[in-house]
């Protein structure tokens, strides 16, 4: 019994131990067992990385459906019926991007802590408060279910759900067995969350706290003259009748006395903004633009319409976008990006019409400050004199357990959520809460046959709002800024509003007739850029007020006017620009020989070098490009310099952000040499422009030097001071592709700033000929799966600015052998 | 049979049962195993032995997908571990579990440490 004994406790001690290392892990490290299991484990997901193919079955499929998968990774889809075609892209979206169909919905519904608990507990409150679950359960309850816009969508569940339910172990991703989650089944409600995010992402107009926090310093006067509503320097999507850039800003008034008022103001708009999330999240969503233009038969080499676009997002890996082609002979043949999480082509082209969007950037959200009955726990608010009833929603957030996390309770009034904040209690109206889906305008615009039909699929699409440019194989494009633009009754959106009173309200909505358009411009070309989309001396109505420099439409515009037959491989080349618009308006004055007169301080040492350095700079921010770095530092000390009444005393981490106003401003101010704001209010004596320019360029210099070593040298090169970052999904850096030089730089066409984690999500070039010939690119692959041959292989060609011609099968045997990479039958399950 | 062929036959065991049930088959193949095979087949040898074969021609069989490389660079990224001490810990995870699971089947079987 002894020996028994002795043989039993130490080896069952161990298996113990073993047992419980394998299904349960110990401290961060994970359960190790079904991790190491080389038959389904980690180790499989090389084998679940295998091109896709052979004959399955599909549960809800009513008749065979063919994929040819490309070189490229990209399932061309030949379906008897659109409801198949989705189920299949489902099903193949599914396979290539579960957990980003999950992850973003989970970030949507406020549901992150059920994978990762507490340290997710910020953000799914704040998609609670946002009102994202109500939104969608009232969305979904709206629909139609006979539409097709719900149909789609629920065929694509479908076909997700087969994908789900038929994994093999091996086929769980990575980043499951990591997390130690198991995917749920996809509803058609996740579309809409999806949706919803998207738009949350691209609500960057914010007008009002920049502009209050510049008037709390300085006056309203002078701040409105620094955050104007209307872009400085008009360069609009729809083409003024002078088809040329126009200057809007007069004198520039000088700094006043602060304003108390506008500081509460300030106060109560960061408030809301940050009880909601919404407004600009940081220097990142600078680059949170999008370039498209579309050029007439009669400007372009080969006498057909062409069509780019490019929208700029945050990079990931796997990108934002999953390509596909989907046929359906006699109904559909479309083909281009989707969104994994929705079944329909969002940016791309058919056999007759090409179409790209940018962001509007409108105001569509403002804030109310509301009157409650109670101001703990409120459960009334007053409207017009009355007491009215607060909707209110328990929101449960759960731990990877399944038990309760924390609970909230949410409140609604008639405009939409409502929260606490330092400034009391704030309402916020925003349009997506109308709940209207935009579900049937896509499946309607994927058909479209005419440019025409292509608007009038669009005509009332809501949010996020969009400038739309379509161009077909008549020759005819367009553009028109489309999305619900809520009408005021203060004109404006940009202060918090009475929540007291209902004429406060949002009083319906601009009707189409005014939206921003243009149809076949004399001038040959459309193009947009997120600038302000229409001049308002042409059409004054308020659509927003925070655009961002013209600098990249400058760009497009110049190069696109100075080409009489623009082709293809200049279409390609454009996206891939990296001279900065801003940096030529600025360079020359920079420059210019100090020689006022009436210069208040002496030359300083080091301006005249700063000149030698930027003379002869092209303003090109290409990777070995040492002047860049200069210019950059330089225009940081001129900003800094002109701007420092802006900058609170004494208050640097004030909740209230500095406001800084749009480099276009400043270059307006460069027409005013001996405009107040020159003065630097930390020295005794009086400066003007040129003694704040050569100071800067001295500064500048001096920075440069003490960050990045001698001028000339190795690290001055750009492509050691900036870099791009494609952050994984889950920010794992081994799964990530960091610190990747780029041509690109600030307001450049091909974009990178900041950190370098935004840029240009997808460049695609179209040629509307008598067939339709498409090329394009994106950052990333096909695959979410990091063993994948596509999950990072187009990459290399996005880096160079080089564009992949994309195969566009009519027919499953219409494609050149070479370029299948592999074919999948997919059949009705019995 | 020889405790080599033994050993041969429990790695295709070993392989087969974790195709099947997944790494759970590591301790109850080796339980009873370790219960079962008599003493001249040196279970205590033979059973751990088997287990990493097992193994071994699971992970082969894996490392022939073409992504195994890459795959393998990032788990060690990932992990903080090189590629090999990966693949080192995924074989010393079933011979340490199935020698232990065999130890405790020998035992129960009340065979004495003649064995």
């Amino acid at each position: 019994m002894h020996r028994l004994l002795l043989r039993l406790v130490p080896g069952a001690a161990v298996l113990a131990g073993c047992v419980v290392l394998g299904a349960a892990g110990a401290g961060r490290l994970p359960a190790v067992g079904p991790l190491l299991d080389p038959a389904s484990g980690i180790w499989a997901v090389a084998r679940a990385a295998e091109p896709i193919g052979g004959r399955l079955s599909l549960r809800g499929l009513q008749a065979p459906v063919e994929v040819v998968v490309d070189r490229r990774g990209v399932p061309h889809i030949f379906a008897a019926s659109e409801l198949d075609a989705y189920r299949a892209l489902g099903f193949l979206t599914a396979r290539d991007r579960l957990l980003q169909l999950e992850l973003q919905t989970r970030a949507a519904a406020g549901r992150l802590t059920e994978w990762v608990g507490e340290v997710a507990l910020g953000a799914d409150r704040q998609a609670r408060r946002l009102g994202f679950p109500r939104l969608v359960e009232q969305s979904l309850a709206g629909m139609d279910t006979a539409s097709e816009g719900y149909r789609s969508i629920a065929a694509y569940a479908e076909g997700v759900n087969a994908w789900i339910d038929g994994m093999r172990p091996a086929d769980l991703p990575l980043e499951y067995r990591l997390l130690g989650v198991r995917p749920e089944r996809w509803s058609p409600a996740n579309t809409l969350y999806l949706l919803g995010r998207m738009a949350l992402t691209l609500a960057l107009n914010d007008p009002s706290l920049a502009k209050a926090a510049a008037a709390a310093r300085v006056g309203w006067e002078a701040a409105d003259a620094l955050f104007p509503v209307n872009a400085p320097l008009q360069e609009p999507i729809q083409p003024n009748p002078v088809d040329r850039p126009r200057q809007l800003t007069g004198p520039i008034p000088g700094p006043g006395p602060g304003d108390s008022g506008a500081a509460r103001a300030a106060t109560r708009l960061a408030a809301a903004h940050a009880a909601f999330g919404m407004g600009r999240r940081g220097p990142e969503d600078v680059a949170y633009g999008s370039n498209n233009w579309a050029v007439s038969p009669a400007r372009s080499a080969t006498g057909h319409a062409l069509l780019a676009g490019d929208p700029h997002l945050e990079l990931s890996l796997p990108s934002i976008w999953y390509q596909a082609h989907l046929v359906v002979p006699g109904r559909l043949d479309v083909q281009g990006v989707t969104l994994p999480g929705a079944p329909w082509v969002i940016i791309g082209f058919n056999r007759e019409v090409a179409w790209s969007f940018t962001n509007t950037g409108a105001d569509v959200n403002d804030y109310y400050e509301e009157s409650v009955d109670d101001p703990d726990h409120p459960a009334r608010y007053r409207l017009d004199g009355e007491w009215r009833p607060l909707e209110r929603r328990v929101e449960v957030f759960l731990d990877r357990a399944g038990d309760t996390l924390a609970v909230d309770t949410v409140r609604f009034t008639h405009r939409g959520p409502l929260q606490r904040t330092d400034a009391g209690w704030l309402s916020m109206a925003w349009t997506i809460y109308s709940g209207r889906s935009s579900a049937d305008h896509f499946v309607r615009a994927n058909r479209a046959r005419t440019v025409g039909e292509f608007l009038e699929a669009m005509r009332d699409y809501e949010a996020p709002a969009q400038n739309m440019l379509v161009a077909d194989r008549r020759g005819t494009i367009a553009v028109r800024s489309t999305g619900r633009y809520p009408r005021r009754a203060a004109g404006r959106g940009d202060r918090v509003l009475d929540g007291t009173r209902s004429a406060a309200d949002w009083n319906g909505a601009l009707p189409l007739e005014y939206y921003p358009f243009s149809l076949n411009p004399a001038r040959g070309f459309l193009s947009s850029a997120n600038q302000q989309p229409v001049d308002p001396a042409v059409n004054p109505r308020y659509l927003g007020a925070d655009w961002p420099g013209p600098w990249r439409a400058l760009r497009i515009n110049a190069l696109l006017r100075g080409d009489s037959a623009v082709s293809v491989e200049a279409m390609a080349r454009l996206q891939a620009d990296h001279t900065g618009a801003r940096a030529l308006a600025f360079l020359p004055r920079l420059l210019a020989p100090a020689g006022d007169p009436a210069r208040a301080t002496p030359v300083p040492d080091g301006a005249a070098e700063a000149r030698r350095l930027l003379a002869g700079w092209t303003g090109r921010y290409a990777r070995d490009d040492r002047q860049a770095v200069l210019f950059e530092a330089v225009m940081r000390e001129l900003g800094r310099r002109t701007w420092d009444e802006l900058i609170p005393p004494g208050a640097p981490d004030s909740a209230v952000p500095r406001p800084r106003p749009d480099d276009a401003v400043l270059l307006a101010l460069l027409d005013q040499p001996d405009n107040p704001w020159w003065d630097d209010r930390r020295t005794p004596e009086v400066e003007r422009r040129d003694d704040v320019i050569d100071a800067a360029l001295a500064a500048g210099l001096e920075r440069a030097r003490r960050e990045h070593g001698e001028p000339g040298g190795e690290g001055w090169r750009w492509d050691a001071v900036h870099r791009a970052n494609i952050h994984h999904l889950l920010r794992i850096p081994a799964l990530s592709a960091l610190g990747l030089p780029v041509d690109a730089g600030p307001s450049t066409v091909n974009p990178s700033s900041g950190r370098g984690t935004a840029g240009a999500s997808w460049r695609m070039v179209v040629e509307l000929g008598p067939e339709v010939r498409a090329w394009a690119i994106y950052p990333g692959g096909q695959s979410g799966n990091p063993a994948s041959r596509h999950y990072r292989d187009l990459l290399p060609a996005w880096l160079d600015g080089r564009l992949d011609p994309l195969p566009n099968p009519a027919s499953a045997d219409a494609l050149d052998r070479a370029q299948i990479e592999s074919r999948l039958t997919l059949r009705p399950r019995g | 049979m020889t405790p080599l062929r033994w050993m041969l036959l429990l790695g295709a065991g070993f392989a087969l049962a974790t195709a099947v049930a997944g790494w759970w088959a590591v301790p109850l193949v080796g339980l009873v195993a370790g219960y079962l095979l008599p003493a001249a087949a040196r279970p205590l040898l033979v059973v751990p032995a088997g287990a990493g074969l097992g193994w071994a021609v699971l992970l082969l069989r894996a490392a022939l997908a073409e992504g195994f490389t890459t795959l393998a660079g990032q788990l060690g990224n990932l992990l903080a571990l090189s590629p090999l001490a990966l693949a080192t810990a995924t074989l010393l995870f079933p011979v340490v579990t199935a020698g232990a699971a065999a130890l405790v089947g020998d035992a129960l079987a009340r065979r004495g440490p003649a064995r």
